[in-house]
């Protein structure tokens, strides 16, 4: 049947090689760190005060709308006070500033053992406010509350946003946390077979992935294409099971959980600690020595670019994640949250747009399925009727019609507009 | 330090609408290059005539486009850069007859860039595909001009149209054989427009921009698969021989149009299943034009009637692709069973055109199958004129099908001459003094042809040989004039 439809997604280039093969260096401490009092765009209740002493692990801020997560401070020290910042989704929000001891006492943390029930498991991981690692930062806890129906866990190791190795490079550093990891959410899934989805390409640590788990009949390690968004759930879903899903991967019988979330799993498990520590990667043709960082979180981007010796040219373009989906800032203040994989820094090349050629490259690549032209169009003349018939809402600004416009068109700015239209005219 | 915002993705693929065209515009040179060859080998007035009519057509496009420019108040550099005004003339020069007057062209690039590009609001904005256009004009308003009539009725979809599109296989064989039969027409070696002969030059260059990603592999596949279905199901039920879907995606700029006409991004749907719709739709309208009009010139209107259902098939098909599948589906095989039908049942209203045998002095079966022509009938037109009688031998001449070399503006025919005896108002013998037509049509037109008018009188009729109508009207109208002159 899918003679009617385009190949829905596209291989681009990586430029993964860039920082894939070097070493992790670590970003060193610094005075102050910045805790967001947002999450994308939810807004956190704060958990301490000005001149409250915080230790590494202590509740400093809480979502607590539909979502449980709680967010911790990544040194001890004493809270500052509060300053208004612009967090990586390109939001101004407060931040909590905490002044860095530099003794880093760490809270009276709990472990959990590797054969705790699923309840156990599922209440440590909302307590330790570990969020999705793929960068959308969706709770994980929340995917393992309901699992009847699940057949399949699917570990995302996709890492499909072009210049991003923090995933590999996570994996390749915490091999054992990484087998426990999974091996704990494979056990709280109910499922009964587990697939590691890694791309195709990455030949050699398919391999090694699979001695890992050679003891494990129902963990099996599956290569994926090498094409963009392989990482978005419905995409891998649909590549390694064959079966698409209307609103979550449990219709389908699966749960789909990043593989950094089942590294930081573990490593919470092991030592008590939520997510303080991200690797990072920094890379693009605007920075001048490209790697992975190891970093606490909260500290400012600045520093990342520091330690990665500056950028090469004047003007830039600095995106929070990865070319296709990050967002780019106007600054370099920012700070890393533990939802954060990557900076991608770009030389700033003009693009010069022209007509529509029509040529339907949009419509064939979005792997929504839906018509980003035909919405664009729609836009202009403010057709609700038509916009909605289109399935606008199913957009999920994945970047790609913007990238595969030969005419250089912001195709998907025209569809992100034409959902900020119909949200104001109160159609979901 | 500037960090500059734009909202993402920030990430651009290389792919550009610049480079897709610069690509397309290799390929449309190929051809182009191709078709100059083959002009060359009739006769150097042909190739010359080639090269100016692009020259011609360039021009005149440039120009149209240049004037737009500055009438909106644009830069015209820049704006070539984003409108490609070569485009066009590329594609319309490879869609006409050689010996097209390079003012046909002028004036066709000119419609056709100005009302069919330039006043939708240039690039892009366009909904009929502008040499289409262009060419369609090129038929019907300089139709009657007698330069575009000459070869338009030499080529084999012409003359094919004129037999009825219908024919038995064994007659078929010896018609084909007058184009070197279908290999030679597969390969391009007979008369036609300058680049839509060679089927497989068409395709080669065709897979190459597929493989390039330039056009998309559904639209000649489906469409050449249609035409080919469509002339199976004719074939069967008139039990004509399976060269008959052969012969019909190898003629009539079938291929060219397949590849280069119908891929045109901007005037064909954005959607997988719009573009195969439009593809299907535009086989069928072919193979009905051909059958039921018995026009030769299925392709180009097929294309220009879809192109005219495009933004409707686009916004039916609005919605998400997936949940659609179903309803798409059933589209396309709607369309498919429909359309098979259809051309099922008009197949039967087909008649095959009888073919005269004229005079029976000779085995005219491999020659005739075009129309009968009286040798009464008035060939003032052809310029016939006496030049010399001495005794019962009368020397005439008669405007030929080449054309002269030299000022393009403004052409001239050569001229054959004729050695005619005629004996109690009878034609004893015809001789050609100077054969001044096209080598490889004209000169189908040999002694054995000439022995069929040994023995006519004015009132008989005579076949004309359809590769060389022409030729063979001049053999009339100096055989007429002749007899007419003994008459006296
Ligand atoms: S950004 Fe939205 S419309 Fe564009 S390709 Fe991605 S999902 Fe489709
Ligand atoms: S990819 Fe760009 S040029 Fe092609 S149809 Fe979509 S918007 Fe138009």
């Amino acid at each position: 049947m899918s003679l009617l439809l385009g190949p829905m997604s596209k291989h681009l280039p990586g430029h993964k090689e860039l920082t894939s093969h070097k070493e992790i260096i670590k970003c060193k401490d610094v005075d102050k760190i910045y805790i967001p009092l947002a999450m994308g765009t939810a807004l956190l209740e704060k958990k301490v005060s000005e001149g409250d002493y915080v230790k590494v692990g202590t509740v400093v801020a809480l979502r607590n709308d539909h979502f449980y997560v709680p967010v911790f401070s990544s040194v001890s020290g004493v809270v500052k006070g509060f300053e208004k910042r612009m967090t990586s989704s390109t939001k101004m929000a407060e931040h909590i500033v905490i002044e860095n001891d530099f003794k880093y006492v760490v809270e009276d943390l709990t472990t959990l053992s590797e054969d705790a029930s699923k309840e156990e498991v599922v209440n440590f991981i909302k307590e330790k406010g570990i969020v999705g690692c793929g960068g959308a930062g969706f709770p994980t806890y929340f995917k393992f509350v309901k699992t009847d129906g699940c057949q399949t866990l699917l570990i995302n190791a996709v890492e499909c946003e072009p210049y991003l190795t923090s995933d590999y490079l996570n994996m390749k550093e915490n091999l054992e946390d990484m087998v426990l990891g999974i091996k704990t959410l494979f056990r709280i899934s109910g499922a009964s077979t587990c697939k590691i989805a890694i791309k195709k390409t990455k030949k050699e640590f398919i391999e090694r992935i699979k001695e890992l788990f050679k003891n494990e009949t129902n963990i099996e390690v599956v290569g994926v294409s090498d094409v963009y968004p392989m990482g978005w759930e419905r995409t891998l879903v649909y590549e390694v099971l064959k079966k698409r899903y209307d609103k979550l991967p449990i219709e389908a019988g699966c749960i789909v959980s990043n593989v950094t979330t089942a590294i930081k799993t573990a490593q919470a498990m092991r030592t008590g600690l939520p997510i303080v520590e991200k690797i990072v990667t920094v890379s693009g043709d605007g920075i001048k020595s490209p790697c992975n960082v190891l970093v606490r979180v909260g500290t400012p981007v600045s520093h990342l670019v520091e330690l990665c010796q500056g950028y090469t040219t004047e003007n830039i373009q600095l995106i929070a994640g990865g070319p296709m989906m990050g967002n780019a800032i106007t600054n370099d203040n920012f700070v890393i949250t533990a939802s954060d994989n990557g900076l991608t820094v770009l030389k700033y090349q003009e693009v010069k747009s022209m007509a529509c050629l029509r040529c339907g490259a949009c419509v064939d690549h979005c792997p929504s399925a839906i018509m980003p032209v035909n919405i664009n169009n729609a836009e202009k003349t403010k057709n609700v009727d038509r916009l909605l018939k289109l399935n606008v809402n199913a957009c999920i600004e994945c970047g790609m019609c913007t990238y595969v416009c030969p005419s250089k068109l912001d195709v998907t700015e025209g569809v992100r507009r034409a959902k900020r239209f119909l949200a104001l005219k109160g159609k979901k | 330090m500037k960090f500059v915002f734009k909202p993402s993705p920030n990430y651009r693929d290389k792919k550009s609408t610049q480079s897709i065209i610069f690509e397309l515009t290799l390929g449309l040179l190929v051809i182009y290059a191709f078709g100059l060859y083959n002009s060359f080998k009739l006769g150097s007035q042909y190739g010359i005539n080639a090269i100016v009519l692009l020259i011609v057509s360039v021009v005149v496009s440039f120009l149209s486009e240049f004037a737009y420019a500055k009438l909106r108040k644009l830069d015209p550099i820049q704006f070539f850069k984003t409108s490609f005004p070569w485009v066009t003339p590329l594609i319309l020069v490879l869609m006409v007859p050689v010996n097209t007057s390079a003012y046909a062209v002028g004036a066709s690039t000119f419609i056709g860039v100005v009302f069919a590009k330039l006043v939708f609001g240039g690039f892009g904005q366009n909904i009929f595909n502008p040499a289409g256009v262009g060419r369609a004009l090129v038929f019907s308003s300089f139709s009657s001009a007698v330069v575009t009539d000459l070869v338009t009725s030499a080529t084999p979809t012409a003359s094919f149209a004129s037999a009825g599109w219908i024919m038995q296989a064994d007659l078929f064989e010896t018609f084909i054989a007058q184009f070197g039969g279908l290999t030679n027409m597969f390969l391009g070696n007979y008369p036609g427009t300058l680049g839509e002969t060679s089927a497989l030059l068409i395709m080669l260059v065709g897979i190459v921009l597929i493989i390039r990603n330039v056009i998309d592999y559904r639209i000649p596949l489906v469409y050449l698969g249609t035409i080919f279905a469509s002339a199976t199901v004719i074939a069967l039920v008139r039990n004509t021989g399976m060269y008959y879907p052969l012969f019909h995606i190898l003629t009539g700029g079938a291929m060219f149009g397949a590849f280069f006409m119908l891929t045109d991004p901007v005037t064909n749907p954005t959607s997988i299943t719009g573009r195969i719709l439009f593809a299907m739709g535009s086989g069928f309208i072919t193979v009905l034009i051909r059958v039921l009009a018995n026009l030769p010139e299925g392709v180009l209107f097929s294309i220009l009637i879809m192109n005219m259902l495009t933004p409707a098939i686009d916004r039916a098909l609005e919605g998400n692709q997936i949940k659609k599948l179903k309803t798409n589906m059933m589209a396309v095989i709607s369309l498919a069973v429909i359309g098979l039908v259809t051309i099922g049942f008009s197949s039967t209203t087909l008649e095959a055109k009888e073919i005269k045998i004229a005079g029976g002095t000779t085995d005219t079966s491999s020659l005739s199958f075009s129309e009968t022509m009286k040798v009464m009938d008035d060939y003032a037109k052809y310029d016939a004129k006496i030049v010399r009688v001495e005794g019962n031998t009368y020397t005439v001449e008669a405007k030929g099908y080449g054309l002269l070399e030299g000022d393009a503006s403004h052409f001239d025919y050569v001229k054959n001459v004729f050695e005619i005896v005629i004996e109690d108002q009878k034609v004893v013998s015809v001789k050609f003094v100077t054969f001044g037509d096209t080598p490889g049509i004209g000169d189908k037109v040999d002694d054995t042809y000439l022995s069929i008018y040994e023995g006519l009188s004015l009132e008989d009729e005579v076949d004309a040989l359809s590769s060389a109508t022409f030729t063979s009207k001049s053999v009339v109208a100096a055989v007429s004039l002749a007899l007419q002159e003994a008459g006296k």
